[in-house]
């Protein structure tokens, strides 16, 4: 829905302007080229004390129509190196599974399944989170995931590789 | 209700761990759900003789149509609510604004808008985002502040207002999820014996009360009827007795009186 009619859009307004107003720390967001309010787009500073840190990295939130019902997607347009983030720059955490999909995940907690009243703020900090702490044992790229877990002298040498290219596009 | 179909718990039902509704499985698959694509709730059709009409009920094989005849003595229709998940919310906020909307209970409709208009700070209080919260608050609010006490007319557009898909009664429905978890968060004395096999209370609120594919509970019904201060009346279709329908009253007011079918619930009218 580009029209911003349904009920989820005055929702996604009133997050907007605050995350505006009160930038955070760690990522900014603005609305994507259609300025559509169920597209937008954030820019999130790779964590400090990891391999991601001094990485700015550009991704989308797309929000359905059936929002907050349903959850967003969120899709990194920075190339990114990590075990829950598939080859396309999906991110795949739990809180972001539409309802109803828990079975395909076992290991998935209950706890963290998508509510409507999650915030946006409370999403991109699930992410960033995920950046610090990645879950090997639900892997979406599963080469980054084999090379966390064996290989983390390469998996770091690769990420740092993906800090460089964003800190080059900015 | 009449005495004989109906038992009443103890007025504080809290006092011993919530039993299941009536548990063993029913001997035949009890009724076909409402569409989960439907409206959220339907026209007013008669009771019994709207299910009667749509479900398979086989008379020799359970009970349900003789609880359905028991249940007639006392309610004369029913309203269908969609079958999504949210059925018990969809009832529960569908039934407190219509009632609300009748003259006699303009001082509980007050009460009520107080009630919800506080609720932020409740929230806020247990840990939840108030810009968003408020975003869900002001559509309750709408729908509780237009139910003005109004003729018949009037509540046809009530109903049009609370079955539209684009209207504030989704938003609503999800604030009531919120208003649960903390109501229960915030009386942890009450509910905490009953939810130990949970981490937390706040773990149980954020994976049983908070998505909205979850159904609800006689947890959360319990917390739900306490926090607006209204009572909700439940008759257990459940064919296991052809002399008796099992009823459940929660909480204590204003009354909404719904029929529970194994895994759904829909608005029933008394005569």
């Amino acid at each position: 829905m580009s029209t911003g009619a349904g009920y989820g859009a005055e929702l996604l307004r009133r997050q907007l302007a605050d995350l505006n107003r009160n930038p955070p720390d760690t990522f900014s967001v603005g609305l994507g080229e259609d300025e559509s309010i169920y597209n937008w787009e954030l820019m999130i500073m790779g964590p400090e004390s990891t391999p991601y840190e001094g990485g700015f990295f550009r991704a989308n939130l797309k929000f359905p129509e059936s929002f907050p019902n349903m959850p967003p997607e969120m899709i990194f347009q920075s190339e990114m190196w990590h075990p829950n983030v598939y080859s396309s720059g999906k991110v795949c955490i739990s809180i972001l599974h539409p309802p109803g999909t828990d079975e395909h995940n076992p290991q998935e907690t209950a706890e963290e399944r998508w509510r409507p009243i999650i915030g946006v703020e409370q999403i991109v900090l699930s992410v960033i989170s995920m950046l610090s702490d990645p879950n090997d044992e639900s892997a979406a790229n599963l080469d980054a995931a084999v090379q966390w877990r064996d290989d983390r002298k390469g998996y770091k040498r690769k990420v740092r590789q993906t800090v460089e290219k964003s800190q080059n596009d900015m | 209700m009449s005495e004989l179909s109906s038992s009443e718990p103890p007025s504080e039902p809290l006092s011993e761990p919530p039993s299941e509704p009536p548990s063993e499985p029913p001997s035949e698959p009890p009724s076909e759900p409402p569409s989960p694509t439907g409206p959220f709730v339907s026209d007013l059709f008669p009771f019994p003789s709207h299910l009667l009409s749509t479900q398979n009920y086989s008379t020799s094989t359970s009970h349900f149509v003789a609880q359905l005849n028991l249940l007639s003595e006392t309610y004369s229709s029913i309203r269908i609510v969609k079958g999504d998940g949210s059925c018990f919310y969809r009832s529960f906020l569908y039934g407190l604004i219509t009632i609300l909307a009748e003259p006699e209970n303009e001082s509980e409709r007050l009460r009520i808008i107080e009630y919800v208009q506080k609720s932020i700070i409740t929230l806020e209080e247990q840990g939840y985002d108030p810009l968003i919260m408020e975003g869900f608050q002001e559509e309750l609010l709408e729908l509780l502040t237009s139910t003005i006490p109004s003729s018949r007319s009037g509540s046809l557009n009530l109903h049009t207002t609370l079955t539209d898909p684009h209207g504030p009664s989704q938003m609503s429905t999800w604030y009531c999820r919120p208003l649960c978890s903390s109501y229960i968060k915030s009386h942890p004395e009450t509910f905490t014996p009953f939810l130990l096999s949970y981490p937390s209370l706040d773990s149980y609120c954020k994976s049983e009360i908070e998505p909205s594919s979850i159904e609800s509970s006689e947890i959360s019904i319990q917390a739900i009827v306490k926090a607006f201060g209204v009572k909700v009346g439940v008759e257990y279709l459940d064919g296991h007795d052809e002399e008796k329908v099992v009823r459940h009253v929660f909480g204590e007011g204003l009354e909404i009186n719904m029929l529970y079918r194994p895994g759904h619930y829909d608005l029933i009218y008394k005569k």
